[in-house]
């Protein structure tokens, strides 16, 4: 098992943009939006560290995955105390003021209006009543867009003032989400409270170029690219057996084990497939076999992906938001469109081709036809960027033959 | 001598940038856009403006200009540490941008004291840091328990709060001694606007992640110890050791011949690498400069194409063979062909092959001699510069100290030769030649070799032989030993760093402790 390369960037290696975000004072309210790879989640993490002296510091998440590769990234045990999922948080919250015990469960339970869906009304008039004064708090919540505004304004009435949110709306997954006008609204943020970030700054030019591609907010422009050419263009293998698959993504851990690769599946039943299928090697290489891991969203909050070395993890598209691994394999056999919903695909495409920091693959069958390949940029499509004054194309999508 | 105290004045990101990169530089030295305007943008560039303790003021506003939540420091240097020949002061008095020219000697003398600024030639070593002075409590607490952790500074009060010093009043009288005030009227009368210094210091980084990269191989034997300090030193008995060490070493220090196609070649590799952002760009680049026959060297344009598809299918994941078999048939194709000539292309190759020092050094392959892990440290540190060498490497006890040294000998000499020169700091702990000797009888040193053994989970059988000196003779028809046996440790060095290279590059999960090891040599031999 192979350490990873995974650490919080050093000062230089930020944007402007970010780094102004990282002196705004340790108090106030602040909305940070920007569009995947922006680096939101870097400067909320740097935050966090920043405020290590500080009492009360929370820092949420809606993603158990996302709270589990946060906490691994900062790598530090009184820090990890400080980080939750936002729900889970609240859910704590209510049964410490309450007292809640076996014997009181009735009573003391969150007051809910479906299973795990808060009744924020009741909730807020039962923590009021308990006088939860939380005005001494600082909350630090990444992937702001995905939790409700009655789950902010419950926090606020509870006299909440510090709020350091990040989010992107074109990254929403939860009915309850909100946008940036709800966030701006519930937090009461004037303009100078409302940053964004627009450099793309976790991934290559031509992953951020291939991403850009399945853009469809149409509220927020595009986010700038950046202006570097790179070898890494994304590539379509089309295979011809799916041992071929197989093979390729074991050849690309044992290649450097120190990677994590992210490999990504339409369904369930393929993620739990494929999981165990790339356990089974007997193949002689170089390096020991990886760790295959995986995780839906039934775990919860028993997350076993190690982010802190190489390995592979499987992963059902719906479950990758808001994660990133060093390479990425996107099998797009099998994805389905609901009621031709192509927005609704290619949103789902972005989400996933933005995970990729270094290099992008797809997979699919030659024998078989999948929808997701009528949303691809065509053969031989370019973008061109300035670099130092000269004009670069860059290759969206390579095809190669397994 | 002179008590007066000069001071850089900053903010804390520039002072981190200073520590990351592993000196004190001018605005040229900062890299990605990182400056963040100071007193800096409004004097000459080239030059270190360091302030006298009643002359901050200006220069604190200057250095939250940018941003009203920066936090303000002041980095004293310790200026006996420094000969120049040439710098430049000022006086409160004289017109503005005006200064007069100083020798360091004349810095240490009492009429320094009338000076309000200084202009030290850029860059300073981290080891003129006498102190880091901080304005409040709050800013040290939040940086402090980084400064150690990342810079491993912090002992000795280094960092320290002064709140005095910050709230300096603007324009108060220096020296009233008459004899000073007379000698000033007189400096003053010469004074000038000072030229800037163009200066680049990519090369200074570059060599500083070489070197720093370098010393972390020390641990493979005693052949990567002669390497490194003969790169340390400059040392021209390199071409003696290694053919390519030279090349890279002329590459290095811009002392090109135009015979040595080699060095030539490595000149525009590491030109071409080591100012990009991305190692995707930086491949990128390389693999246009090697299908550039107009840029390469005649020797090496037949070569280089063909390296250049089969580095393409490397990206591409297209290539047919796995790396272990790249590396074996390049070695044995182009060894065939000339002794050494194997070596560039492994360098390129192993760039394709791993992204990062730190894994890279973790690559192991039975092919590769003491001398390929040198040459790949040394490629490897240079295109990544000081900056991206790993943290582990980097905070071993006393190396990022005199690395820094190091690196400012290295940019005042290629500039202005021998004109600046530094106080050195001690060199790092060499671990072949100092705690390994071929025979020794010493019982300190075999307590550590044990100690050894034990941390790094190595059998002692493996590579030392105990052999007793006691003499024996017979008395009566017994056998008896005239005094007390004596052991004597004989090491075999080739089973030794044999042992280390398994250790520490085969098994490695992480990168090789030096400290565990000085500390425990330290303790044993006290």
């Amino acid at each position: 098992m192979a350490k990873r390369i995974f650490r919080l960037p050093r000062l230089d290696e930020l944007t402007k943009d970010q780094r102004k975000v990282l002196r705004l004072p340790a108090e106030g309210q602040y909305l940070v939006v920007g569009a995947p790879g922006t680096g939101k989640s870097v400067v909320a993490l740097l935050r966090l560290q920043a405020l290590k002296n500080s009492q009360h510091v929370h820092f949420l998440t809606y993603n158990h995955v996302l709270n589990h590769a946060n906490k691994v990234l900062v790598n530090d045990a009184a820090l990890s105390q400080t980080m939750h999922t936002a729900m889970s948080w609240l859910y704590d919250l209510n049964w410490k003021v309450t007292n809640g015990t076996e014997a009181t469960y009735q009573q003391n339970k969150m007051p809910e209006i479906r299973p795990y869906q808060p009744d924020y009304e009741q909730l807020q008039q039962r923590l009021t009543q308990l006088d939860v004064n939380l005005s001494e708090h600082s909350f630090i919540i990444d992937e702001g867009q995905d939790l409700s505004p009655e789950w902010y304004e419950c926090i606020e009435a509870l006299s909440a003032a510090n709020f350091f949110v990040v989010a992107d709306q074109n990254q929403q997954i939860t009915d309850e989400h909100s946008n940036k006008d709800d966030l701006t609204e519930a937090l009461g943020l004037d303009d100078d409270e409302v940053i964004e970030l627009k450099e793309n700054w976790r991934n290559s030019t031509p992953i951020a170029a291939f991403a850009s591609y399945f853009y469809t907010d149409r509220a927020s422009p595009k986010p700038a690219l950046p202006d570097r050419p790179s070898v890494n263009t994304p590539i379509l293998f089309e295979y011809q057996t799916i041992d071929r698959v197989k093979e390729q993504i074991l050849s690309e851990y044992d290649l450097d084990p120190s990677k994590l690769i992210g490999f990504f599946v339409a369904n369930d039943n393929k993620r739990e497939w494929w999981e165990k299928d790339l356990q089974r090697d007997n193949k002689p290489r170089k390096n020991p076999s990886p760790i295959v891991s995986s995780y839906s969203s039934q775990q919860k909050g028993s997350v076993n992906i190690d982010f802190s070395s190489g390995g592979i993890v499987v992963l059902n598209d719906k479950s990758v938001k808001g994660i990133e691994f060093d390479i990425v394999f996107i099998l797009i056999d099998g994805f389905r469109a609901i009621s031709n919903d192509t927005e609704s695909l290619k949103k789902r495409m972005y989400v996933m081709s933005s995970r990729a920091r270094e290099r992008l693959y797809l997979l699919k069958s030659a024998s078989q036809q999948s929808i997701l390949e009528d949303i691809l940029p065509p053969d031989g499509e370019t973008i061109t960027i300035d670099n130092d004054g000269q004009s670069v194309n860059i290759e969206l999508l390579k095809r190669r033959q397994l | 001598m002179s008590t007066q105290r000069w001071f850089v004045v900053t903010n804390t990101e520039n002072l981190e940038f200073f520590l990351n990169y592993g000196l004190i530089v001018d605005q040229q030295g900062f890299r990605n856009n990182a400056y963040i305007a100071d007193a800096m943008q409004n004097r000459p560039n080239g030059y270190i403006p360091c302030f006298a303790k009643d002359n901050v003021s200006e220069a604190l506003t200057a250095a939250t200009e940018e941003d009203r939540h920066l936090k303000v420091c002041l980095i004293e240097i310790e200026v006996k540490k420094i000969r120049f020949a040439l710098g430049f002061a000022r006086m409160d008095t004289m017109p503005s941008q005006a200064y007069i020219e100083l020798t360091s000697t004349q810095l240490l003398d009492d009429s320094s004291s009338a000076f309000s600024e200084i202009l030290l030639p850029a860059p300073l070593p981290i080891s003129c840091v006498k102190s880091i002075i901080l304005e409040d409590s709050e800013t040290q607490k939040n940086i402090e328990h980084h400064y150690k952790s990342s810079f491993g500074i912090g002992e000795n009060k280094l960092v320290c709060i002064n709140k005095k010093l910050f709230k300096s009043p603007k324009n108060s009288r220096r020296s009233t001694d008459q004899s000073l005030l007379t000698s000033a009227d007189e400096a003053q009368a010469s004074s000038r606007q000072v030229a800037p210094r163009e200066l680049n210091y990519q090369n200074a980084y570059a060599y500083g992640g070489a070197l720093s990269t370098l010393y972390y191989q020390t641990k493979n034997g005693r052949h990567s110890t002669q390497l490194f300090n003969q790169f340390a030193d400059h040392s021209q008995d390199a071409a003696a050791s290694s053919a390519n060490m030279a090349s890279l070493m002329a590459a290095l220090f811009n002392e090109l011949e135009s015979t040595d196609e080699t060095a030539q070649l490595y000149k525009s590799i590491i030109g071409c690498l080591m100012s990009k952002k991305d190692i995707g760009e930086a491949r990128y680049s390389l693999l246009a400069l090697l299908k550039d026959q107009n840029a390469l060297p005649p020797s090496y344009a037949r070569d280089c194409p063909g390296l250049a598809t089969s580095l393409t299918q490397l990206s591409e994941r297209t290539h047919p063979d796995d790396t272990d078999t790249i590396f074996k048939k390049l070695i044995e194709h182009y060894e065939a062909r000339e002794p050494g000539r194997s070596k560039i292309f492994l360098l390129l190759t192993m760039f394709f092959v791993r992204d990062n020092t730190e894994t890279m050094l973790k690559y192991y392959h039975d092919i590769f001699t003491e001398e390929d892990y040198a040459l790949l440290a040394i490629f490897f540190g240079a295109i990544n510069s000081f900056v991206n060498t790993p943290s582990i490497i980097r905070l071993i006890n006393g190396l990022s100290l005199w690395i820094s040294f190091k690196m400012a000998q290295y940019m005042h000499r290629q500039v202005q030769g021998d004109a600046v020169s530094f106080f050195e700091p001690s060199k790092p702990f060499i671990v072949y030649g100092t705690c390994f000797k071929a025979s020794s009888a010493n019982y300190k040193l075999h307590d550590f070799y044990e100690k050894f053994c034990e941390l790094y989970d190595m059998p002692e059988s493996e590579f030392i032989n105990w052999a007793s000196s006691d003499e024996m003779s017979f008395r009566n028809k017994r056998m008896e030993c005239r005094r007390r046996p004596k052991w004597t440790a004989e090491l075999d060095f080739e089973l030794l760093e044999k042992v280390m290279q398994q250790k520490t590059i085969v098994n490695s999960v992480e990168l090789f402790d030096f400290n565990a090891l000085i500390a425990a040599y330290q303790k044993c031999i006290k």
